[in-house]
């Protein structure tokens, strides 16, 4: 019991340094292990360049963040797990000019939010889900929280919510995966799974796409909730499925990755051995996929058989805890580990190549 | 370094915490039952070390007559006493720390039992994702994996949270901690020794339960349950008599009284014929007798009034 650190009982949570790129002015922004924003420029050839961090001083951390932040117009939204959602101006990363912050609740004890920010530009909202199972609606432009007569559910929200066409698509710790009107917060349709839902879901055509951790893959008609498939790994699902073309991928938490066609029949699958978190990444040389020990793979996503020729190439990163969302712009994919490193690395058919590595603590460039 | 935290994952980690599971799928989705059939699981397993520690414990007590005459005889001489105290458990077939043996099993499994209830209890992402890790892919007979999120509630207590009272917790621990090192502690002949006793006594409880406002109250509860199950197992071989005087008083070097009801010799005497294998002996009684160690004598009804005691 002495060996024990008491401290190690809130120590994990720093968050996975999520990342987003705005790709017209090519600036990452992420949350870094420390809980500051960060915004960095990558400069082509000259390399990365710090542009900003927010908070300068010790006041107002966010003590990290899980999801990406999301990028609208002039402002990035962050959830930060401190409790507050933020509203960056993303030129000079202010809260008062054309920003705002607000907390998930009112009260000075906070739930932490593991979720991200979902935005609906068509109605101006922001919502985020918190831990103590309330979801939160606010103003986009303003913060101003909207009068939801208080959802709240009896166990934890981690699943970042969807908005598409008005309404909310989101899953709890309490196997119920929900469709809620965006405007008055009333349910639409719940589906119950055999699992927690702690994934965020995707929406193609007219289905809504998701897993749970009863190991399954379901497929929901958007509307009604009416089940149309599923599909049963060999693990927890968490990351969010990707799509290309008539293509799903994929990848349960023991590091299979599965391609399925719209009808949820299986293509092909991969066993990388190793556990993945992030969604794979949609690539022009293929598909990249990456666990958590630091390991990048890039498949060959050809429905055929193909065996262990499937794999094209792979990269070891030294690094440990990859659990965020991979960004991938034309050949490059930049990589984001909960060492506080940022990598830009350059896919082509013959296999990836390191282009920098840059440290968001030491906010420089290295090895 | 790695291949340490691979044993130690391998060996401590996965077996309990695939173990803890176990129990609590088969009991009904509680983990507060299932923390006590995993506490009784281990004390079963433990036991054979248990009762040696016992039998030790038993061998040292019949030892004590012998090591106060040894170190009347050698007073003043430390080195002389260490010497001869090593040989007379040499002689015996006594190992003085063989009744560490429990104890030094049970610190990994409560570091490790530490460790499980913060994955099985989750409460951010990280824990849960290496929950997923350590669950046995051959354990499918079982739904494992489907057995998160764990009903973490018992009564007004997060498991995987500290006491919000935050009294009742720490001070079942400490007060379990108390009996169960009152039941079990061998009475040293050693004047020094007694001392450091006593205040074991009273710091380790209250350390644990100092420690237990902060640790999850799962932890607190296989702590509780380990401690009553020891206090259990030694009351059948010793019965209650251990346990009292329940709050023994604090040891005081003072001048002897000439009108105490018993004479320090008698008590010395009446000691000295224990063999300290009886179920009516009581252990602290020889803490009294310190005569020969550094001779000085006390009032026998004043401050060890336990001590006068006819039997």
């Amino acid at each position: 019991m002495i060996g024990c650190n008491p401290g190690d009982l809130g120590k994990a949570v720093k968050g996975w340094t999520p990342i987003a790129m705005d790709y017209t002015t090519s600036i990452i922004y992420t949350v870094d292990q420390t809980g500051h924003v960060i915004a960095v420029q990558d400069q082509g050839f000259e390399g990365p360049k710090l542009l900003w961090s927010y908070p300068p001083g010790k006041e107002d951390n966010l003590k990290g963040s899980y999801q990406a932040p999301v990028i609208f117009e002039d402002n990035i939204l962050v959830a930060g797990i401190n409790g507050h959602i933020y509203s960056f101006n993303k030129t000079n990363h202010s809260l008062s000019d054309h920003g705002w912050k607000q907390p998930q609740s009112i009260g000075t004890d906070l739930p932490r939010i593991f979720t991200g920010v979902a935005v609906d530009p068509v109605n101006n909202k922001a919502y985020a889900g918190s831990d103590d199972g309330s979801m939160s609606s606010y103003e986009l432009s303003t913060g101003k929280p909207h009068n939801w007569e208080g959802f709240q559910l009896d166990d934890k929200i981690w699943s970042t919510p969807l908005v598409h066409e008005g309404n909310l698509y989101f899953g709890a710790h309490n196997n119920n995966f929900y469709s809620v009107d965006g405007i008055t917060g009333e349910i639409q349709w719940t589906f119950a799974t055999d699992g927690a839902i702690p994934g965020s879901p995707i929406i193609t055509e007219d289905l809504v796409i998701f897993g749970s951790m009863d190991r399954q893959l379901y497929a929901l008609e958007h509307r009604t909730g009416t089940i149309r498939w599923t599909f049963e790994a060999s693990n927890w699902f968490w990351a969010p499925p990707v799509v290309k073309g008539s293509t799903i991928y994929a990848a349960s938490v023991d590091g299979v990755v599965h391609a399925l066609d719209k009808n949820g029949n299986e293509l092909w699958n991969y066993d990388h051995k190793e556990q993945i978190i992030a969604s794979p990444a949609v690539t022009p040389s293929g598909l990249v996929i990456v666990s958590v020990d630091g390991k990048l793979t890039l498949l060959d996503p050809t429905p055929q058989d193909l065996g262990e020729s499937r794999i094209k190439s792979t990269l070891e990163l030294s690094e440990k805890g990859i659990k965020a969302q991979i960004l991938s712009n034309e050949e490059y994919i930049y990589v984001s580990s909960q060492s506080n490193n940022l990598y830009k690395i350059r896919v082509s058919n013959s296999g990836f190549e390191k282009n920098w590595c840059y440290d968001l603590e030491e906010k420089s460039v290295c090895e | 370094m790695e291949i340490f935290t691979l044993l130690w994952s391998e060996i401590i980690i996965r077996p309990m915490l695939n173990t803890l599971m176990v129990f609590y799928i088969l009991c009904f989705h509680n983990m507060a039952v299932a923390i006590v059939a995993f506490t009784v699981l281990v004390r079963l397993i433990t036991l054979p070390l248990t009762l040696k520690q016992l039998k030790q414990m038993r061998s040292m007590n019949a030892l004590q007559p012998k090591m106060r005459e040894m170190q009347s005889k050698y007073a003043g001489d430390r080195s002389r006493i260490s010497q001869e105290t090593m040989k007379i458990y040499r002689d015996s077939g006594v190992s003085p720390i063989g009744c560490l043996g429990p104890l030094i099993v049970q610190m990994p499994i409560l570091i490790g039992l530490f460790r499980v209830l913060i994955k099985v209890l989750y409460s951010n992402p990280d824990d849960l994702i290496g929950y997923s890790e350590l669950v046995y892919s051959w354990l499918t007979f079982l739904p494992v994996h489907q057995a998160v999120p764990i009903n973490s509630q018992f009564l007004w207590l997060d498991l995987g949270a500290p006491d919000p009272s935050p009294i009742i917790v720490p001070f079942l621990v400490a007060a379990t901690t108390f009996l169960q090192q009152k039941m079990t502690t061998t009475p040293s002949a050693d004047p020094r020794q007694q001392s450091s006793q006593a205040m074991m006594l009273w710091m380790i409880p209250i350390m644990l339960g100092f420690f237990s406002l902060q640790f999850p109250s799962g932890l607190s509860m296989y702590w509780i349950m380990s401690n009553l199950i020891g206090v259990g197992i030694q009351y059948f071989i010793t019965g209650w008599q251990p346990l009292w005087p329940l709050f023994p008083k604090k040891i005081r070097q003072e001048t002897p009284s000439p009108t105490g009801p018993k004479s320090r010799t008698q008590q010395n005497n009446s000691s000295e014929v224990n063999d300290g294998n009886s179920r009516t002996q009581r252990p602290h009684s020889r803490r009294s007798n310190r005569t020969g160690a550094n001779g000085t004598k006390r009032r026998p009804n004043r401050g060890r009034s336990r001590n006068t005691k006819q039997r």
